[in-house]
């Protein structure tokens, strides 16, 4: 938990690193052949630096395809200069220049790193996103900041419920507990949403994290809404409405060999260990006895004739494993949370891996049953 | 053969203008002769129908010269004097202010400490059909009396039976107190002269309910021509309005598509708008759209819902819009600080201005810092 006077120092820190934005229309932006190159823009005259994100920005809303903004990446040729120059001056003459855009920059780089369609923009000020934390704060006595992330022009302040939630279906040792994180990045304010999973009481284990809402507009609507969003998540104690669903979801679809092959690869692929033979070994000891389904569905896709090792990832999501993602998101979780006798490079990793399945909007075979409707 | 109702008709003319047709509109002339005993039960187009032939009688025989030459439209007008007063000596109503005690007040009016209904005021009520509109005003005015007993209400329902009423007074017991004039009753006879004398009457505050229905039941009853209906009972309204100090509630529908059904000349001389909607969730909220008495909170929904027999306003969701009015117009200010501070960094005299053809310089060297 974070103390009030570190709150204040991050809140400070926050206001001063505040990216600036200024309001432009396409047309004010001047560009020569060479200016992605040597990083530069002409505004009102005056040369400003730009970054390499900055341009990449630009030339995705001048819908500049993203392979010859990989090329210039890789190979630096002017092809994509010229080719925003000319969309610049094409969708300036065919609009009239009226392109309403937000341009945003980094005050300590000094340079502009960010630019979108001025309806895009839709971020309330580093102030005002702690004041709120801060009233949610003085509102739900039970939530505590857990820590404040920031950094790139982003800043993000997680609070969370000290209550915790058990569900029925997983049974009494099973608990959560629920936060949210007030997100700004330089041209979004966010809220997320995300959960700690605590096993057999001993501490936090898994956590995930999704957009559960998005500012549309900076204005007092948009403003309204937010408020309205932290105060309905405020009633349900900040778990997620759909979070019982959910789980529902999880304990009730199997979870699919691509699902299941993908935990296993983040897992020994995180094994600790110098030797080949040894690690090979210690690989198959971790699948036989933390995924033993995975084994035996590999055995039968082969008895069926097929090598799943030509068998593409969409092909593997259509074939079930005899254990739930919830059984899944669990044995993750497990490793993610306990001393094994292998080693792993971060075992804490597992628990994002785990929490970011059980957070997917839809399992692979959730819908399977339909497929012999 | 000249019929009974025509018979009337002449025999008001002979009473009234010597057996002449004086110049003049024939919406105006039958406005008239609505408040004449003789004009009861005569339809405009009758009275139309009368009046062609009467003129073109006068025209042919040449009975009445002067009636003819009148009528003509090239005739000079009527001498209108023109009074241009300076607004500091008008003479202004003493304008009374009625409150409900509750948020809505301070949405009607934001020149009153608290704010309250204003006394000289005609105000329109819109919203689809079962969102709540007889409900709040009711509401409103029982919640007046409440506050203010002294107040004379009035409600003036042109579509609703007793029967009908019965069951809002069910659901809403505090509406017993609120003294009601059911239209319908007058639909065989009386029906004009009730709803003049109950809107010019005695009465503070008047809700009507509804303009359309009583412009409709002019058409269809009494044969009105809805465009002369429609105009008759706005003046009506706004001469109640503005010459009595009244304040008048007009309900008023909307299309299923949400637009205002009603005439342009009432939505224009009406002091305020407020619509009803159904919101997220269904749930209901009002909002004015217009409000001479209250510009600062025009837009801006208030939601509501019944509870224990009454209207009840939700005072956190008010609340936090108002916050996030505060919070937005601070935003607006931080923007322009950033974006000062972005010039001031970027564009200032002090950095080195290029022409765009020239090479430019490492862009890790340059030096923007004042």
């Amino acid at each position: 938990m974070l103390s009030q006077a570190k709150f204040n120092e991050a809140k400070t820190a926050a206001i001063t690193h505040e990216p600036l934005t200024k309001p432009v229309m396409l047309s004010e932006i001047k560009l020569s052949d060479t200016s992605q190159k040597d990083g530069f823009i002409h505004l009102n005259d005056s040369k400003v630096p730009a970054s390499g994100a900055f341009f990449k920005q630009l030339a995705s809303l001048l819908n500049i395809g993203q392979n010859l903004n990989s090329k210039f990446e890789k190979h630096g040729d002017s092809q994509l200069g010229n080719k925003l120059m000319s969309a610049v001056k094409h969708y300036t003459e065919r609009r009239g220049g009226d392109v309403p855009l937000m341009m945003v920059a980094d005050r300590d780089q000094k340079q502009v790193t960010g630019i979108v369609k001025a309806d895009k923009f839709a971020r309330i000020s580093n102030e005002t996103l702690f004041k709120t934390a801060e009233e949610i704060l003085n509102e739900v006595p039970d939530m505590h900041i857990e820590s404040i992330d920031s950094g790139g022009g982003r800043s993000s302040i997680n609070l969370i419920h000290t209550s915790e939630v058990g569900f029925e279906r997983l049974g009494k040792d099973e608990v959560f507990r629920f936060g949210i994180s007030l997100v700004n990045t330089p041209t979004q304010t966010q809220v997320d949403d995300f959960f700690y999973r605590l096993v057999c009481a001993n501490g936090a284990v898994a956590k995930d994290m999704t957009a559960a809402f998005q500012l549309k507009q900076a204005n007092a609507a948009g403003i309204a809404e937010l408020f309205q969003s932290l105060k309905a998540y405020g009633k349900t104690g900040f778990v997620p409405r759909a979070f019982a669903e959910r789980l529902e979801r999880a304990t009730s679809t199997r979870a699919s060999l691509n699902e299941v092959q993908r935990a296993v690869d983040s897992v020994v692929d995180n094994l600790k260990h110098e030797d080949p033979e040894m690690r090979k070994r210690l690989q198959e000891g971790v699948i036989s006895s933390h995924f033993p389904m995975y084994k035996s569905t590999l055995a039968r896709v082969f008895s069926k004739g097929h090598n799943p090792e030509f068998l593409t990832d969409k092909q593997k999501s259509f074939i079930k494993t005899g254990m739930s993602v919830w059984d899944l998101v669990n044995e993750l979780t497990w490793l993610g949370s306990h001393n094994t006798v292998e080693e792993y490079e971060n075992r804490a990793r597992f628990k994002a891996t785990g929490g970011a399945l059980f957070a997917k909007s839809n399992y692979d075979l959730e819908a399977a049953q339909f497929a012999t409707v | 053969m000249i019929g009974k109702k025509e018979k009337q008709v002449r025999k008001y003319f002979l009473q009234e203008f010597g057996g002449q047709v004086p110049a003049g509109k024939v919406l105006d002339l039958f406005q008239n002769f609505q408040t004449n005993p003789l004009g009861e039960g005569i339809s405009y187009s009758l009275f139309n129908g009368v009046i062609k032939k009467l003129r073109g009688t006068q025209t042919l025989a040449g009975v009445s010269q002067t009636s003819r030459v009148v009528a003509t439209p090239t005739a000079p007008a009527k001498e209108v004097e023109l009074q241009i007063v300076k607004i500091g000596s008008m003479e202004f109503p003493e304008f009374k202010c009625f409150k409900t005690g509750t948020l809505l007040d301070q949405l009607f009016s934001d020149h009153e400490d608290g704010g309250g209904i204003y006394g000289g005021t005609a105000n329109i009520v819109i919203g689809e059909s079962g969102v709540g509109k007889s409900t709040v005003m009711l509401d409103i005015l029982a919640k007046i009396k409440r506050i203010q007993p002294e107040a004379k209400i009035l409600y003036i329902s042109s579509e609703m039976t007793r029967n009908d009423l019965f069951f809002y007074y069910r659901k809403m017991p505090m509406i017993a107190e609120v003294p009601t004039l059911l239209l319908m009753d007058y639909i065989q006879s009386g029906f004009v002269k009730a709803i003049e004398k109950a809107i010019t009457g005695e009465h503070d505050v008047i809700l009507i309910d509804s303009h359309q229905d009583i412009i409709v039941k002019l058409k269809d009853v009494l044969g009105w021509k809805s465009t002369y209906a429609e105009a008759w009972l706005t003046n009506l309204v706004i001469k109640a309005a503005d010459g009595m100090g009244k304040s008048i509630f007009c309900i008023q529908h909307m299309t299923k598509g949400g637009t205002y059904v009603g005439s342009t000349y009432l939505k224009h001389a009406t002091t305020s708008m407020m619509e009803m909607k159904f919101g997220p969730g269904n749930r209901r909220y009002l909002e004015f759209t217009k409000n001479r008495r209250g510009g600062s909170l025009v837009n801006k929904p208030l939601f509501f819902s019944m509870a224990a027999g009454e209207v009840l306003y939700d005072q956190t969701s008010w609340d936090q819009l108002i916050r996030a009015e505060e919070v937005a117009h601070t935003e607006e200010s931080r923007r322009e600080e950033l974006e000062s501070e972005f010039d001031d960094l970027f564009l200032s005299a002090q950095i080195q201005t290029l022409p765009v053809e020239e090479p430019a310089a490492d862009a890790n060297k340059v030096e923007v810092e004042q």
